[in-house]
């Protein structure tokens, strides 16, 4: 039976490698047609004037990107994004590490509480931009409402409507949304930290700050490092709470590249649009891998 | 063992491009017509109504009506649908005639000029086609205007008469403004309500009087600045000059356009530059108020003000419609006088086709008399979809204070630099 049998498996066996091979295909094919091939289409229009409706369309070389530096719409946009990332990245990892170090316990009730503190990840930024409209709305909003019953006047300011305030509203939306994703990475970073060295350090006598300084923020170095980038890039990147809560207003102060890139490409400035878009990728590639670079040194550091 | 990995790569190609191949169509005499618009609300309580009507004349035949939002993502959802073969069977052209054009030119939509209904529309309907290169590519289903509507209790407490010139109407605002009540409600963070405002003062502006006035080609193909037309000069300066003089809720720019007919109707405000589709929102928001409408007079003392005009409800059939039979017999009803006169009834509009007599609103009958004396089209101030999006951000800056006639004009020079 067994000699009879063996050929017959031989004939099927593939190689290890080819085996690898195959399993890797199916999800390589998928992923070369959703992404990689309309990533390259898409800057590959940036050197074109196209205007998204026509078949034929011309090459314009570097054109587009030279636009952007005139065009003062777009380098606002810019500005409103980094302006963004700049304020909320520091917000969100102090949020997200505060809320790690006050929901260790793995108690009923705490793991409660963390479920909600993480459940807005689950609603869609679209979603969320809604409920912040239906919070700052100063006719209709909660706030409004809220300033109304309390006589507290500045609740009730015209958050959307204000350039400054809009901005820190679309910031405040999108730290409730995000905070509970950097608390669960810190989370995860705090399980790695064996519990003895806090008994070892407070037989020395250490503090709560030093135990802080000194095992706890060296050892969670690399949720850390994961935490800041993936917050720089998801600053970077913003767009559907913005949209859906400000629309970029007032006048252009929430304005971001990504909204920028949309309402471009559907005005017949695709070439331009797609120009800003691989503009924006270059850009957040750079500091990604800049910040990736230089927290993985301190990571060392730390080891 | 090399051919079984193409042969599994092929294969997995293969059914993810089987997921993008078309469903076979309905049969002629049932199916379900898509049909994409941007009106839902109480404005697009039409076409609900409509909808209902033709299905039960026509048994078998379903119409899905998606209403999706009118803003800067609506043309690439529409275009990205049509070439990804999910063309909407009819879809309602934003901004119209003006915004069809770029479609057109790409060969996109059909050819309506052999249908019934063309031969019925009423003339300056018919002329409008001229927009559209002489065949008509939409039906049009209502004509709107677009004025200032005003509480007249506020106004007679006030002691104020309808303005009938810009002075008139700068000291109607100071009245009010002194007398505590906010001039005028605008829901500015919408950005599309502060369009309506400054095309207001545009269509009383003699330089776009005509149709195809050069102007506007000017500013639409690029050969005249913005920063250097007069018009527009003068009309974002007067705007501005409108926002400082308190003219506006100091909190317009965070208000939305459905907050800003509440307003108005709960006399919160005395007066909402607007279109006649704002009356059902009006309307139903305080059944009583004591409304009336005029045509925004911005024009010295002795001229005529012009009444916004547009077309309304441009319903397009893409070439790529897979049910274009079923759409085309869904627009034939819509033009039907009889169905007409009910659609418009409903939509509080005036009609495109002949035969069609709607009960007008009250308020609409008032500004009549006006619109047939004098008519400023809303496509002929130059605005393309690039400029006019620059310009409702640039008059919310002025709003919010953050932006001033200078920067708006830049803006809108960039624009159309584009």
């Amino acid at each position: 039976m067994t000699s009879y049998s063996l050929p017959t498996r031989r004939r099927f066996a593939l190689g290890e490698r080819a085996t690898r091979t195959l399993f890797i295909v199916p999800a390589l094919a998928i992923f070369t047609i959703v992404m990689l091939v309309p990533v390259a289409m898409n800057a590959g229009y940036a050197f074109t004037d196209w205007n998204g409706f026509t078949q034929d369309f011309g090459w314009v070389g570097l054109a587009n990107f030279a636009h952007i530096g005139a065009d003062v719409a777009t380098r606002t946009a810019f500005v409103n994004t980094l302006v963004f990332t700049a304020i909320n990245a520091p917000l969100q990892i102090l949020i997200g590490l505060i809320l790690a170090l006050s929901l260790r316990s793995t108690s009923r009730f705490i793991v409660g509480v963390r479920l909600i503190v993480v459940m807005p990840i689950a609603v869609s930024g679209v979603v969320l931009g809604f409920i912040g409209t239906i919070i700052f709305d100063p006719r209709t909003g909660i706030l409004a409402a809220l300033a109304e019953s309390t006589g507290l006047e500045f609740i009730g300011a015209n958050w959307l409507g204000d350039p400054k305030l809009a901005m820190a509203a679309v910031i405040a939306m999108n730290l409730w949304q995000w905070s509970g994703f950097t608390m669960l990475i810190f989370l995860a970073g705090l399980t790695s930290i064996p519990e003895e060295l806090y008994e070892a350090a407070q037989l020395d006598g250490a503090s709560r700050w030093q135990q802080f300084s000194q095992i706890t923020w060296p050892l969670l170095s690399p949720a850390a490092t994961i935490n800041i980038v993936l917050t720089l890039i998801g600053g970077l990147k913003i767009f559907d709470v913005v949209y859906v809560l400000t629309g970029g207003g007032p006048g252009d102060a929430t304005r971001t590249v990504v909204m920028r890139v949309v309402t471009q490409g559907a005005t017949s400035n695709y070439g331009y649009s797609a120009s800003i878009s691989v503009t924006l990728t270059i850009l957040t590639m750079i500091v990604a891998l800049v910040a990736l670079a230089v927290l993985r040194r301190r990571e060392a550091r730390n080891s | 063992m090399k051919k079984m990995v193409i042969l599994t790569a092929s294969a997995v190609v293969a059914m993810s491009m089987a997921g993008c191949s078309s469903t076979p169509a309905g049969d002629s005499t049932g199916g379900t017509i898509t049909f994409v618009t941007y009106t839902g609300g109480a404005a697009g309580e039409k076409y609900v109504d409509a909808v209902a009507g033709f299905e039960a004349d026509n048994p078998g035949i379903k119409v899905n009506l998606e209403v999706v939002p009118g803003d800067a993502t609506y043309d690439s959802l529409v275009t990205t649908r049509i070439q990804g073969n999910n063309a909407p069977d009819i879809f309602e052209v934003l901004n119209p005639l003006a915004g069809a054009a770029s479609y057109i030119d790409a060969g996109l939509l059909r050819d309506l000029s052999d249908q019934p209904w063309v031969s019925t529309l009423v003339p300056g309907v018919a002329a409008a086609s001229g927009v559209t290169g002489g065949n008509t590519y939409g039906l049009v289903t209502s004509l709107a205007s677009a004025g200032v509507f005003y509480n007249k209790d506020i106004f007679e407490a006030n002691g104020l008469e309808v303005p009938t010139d810009w002075d008139q109407f700068l000291s109607a605002v100071a009245t009010l403004k002194a007398t505590g009540v906010t001039p005028l409600a605008v829901g500015a963070k919408d950005g599309w309500p502060l369009m309506v405002n400054a095309q207001a003062m545009a269509a009383s502006d003699p330089a776009f009087a005509d149709p195809g006035n050069e102007t506007a080609a000017g500013l639409a193909d690029g050969s005249i600045k913005f920063s250097e037309n007069d018009s527009w000069k003068t009309m974002v300066k007067d705007f501005s000059d409108l926002v400082n003089a308190g003219g506006f809720s100091p909190d317009a720019s965070g208000v939305t356009w459905p907050s800003s007919a509440e307003d108005f109707a709960a006399g919160k405000s005395a007066m909402l530059i607007q279109g006649d589709f704002a009356i059902p929102a009006i309307r139903t928001a305080n059944k009583d108020i004591n409304l009336g409408y005029f045509p925004l007079p911005y024009v010295a003392a002795g001229e005529t003000p012009a009444v916004l005009s547009y077309y309304q409800g441009v319903l397009a059939v893409p070439e790529a419609a897979k049910n274009s039979d079923l759409a085309l017999k869904f627009l034939a009803y819509l033009a039907d006088p009889n169905v007409a006169t009910g659609f418009l009834t409903t939509a509080a509009a005036l009609p495109t086709v002949q035969g069609a007599e709607p009960t007008l609103d009250p308020a609409i009958a008032e500004i009549l008399p006006a619109l047939q004396k004098k008519s400023g089209d809303s496509g002929q101030s130059g605005l393309t979809p690039a400029t006019n999006t620059a310009l409702q951000t640039g008059l919310q800056s002025i709003l919010a204070g953050n932006g001033d006639v200078a920067s708006v004009l830049a803006a809108l020079d960039g624009a159309q630099a584009q």
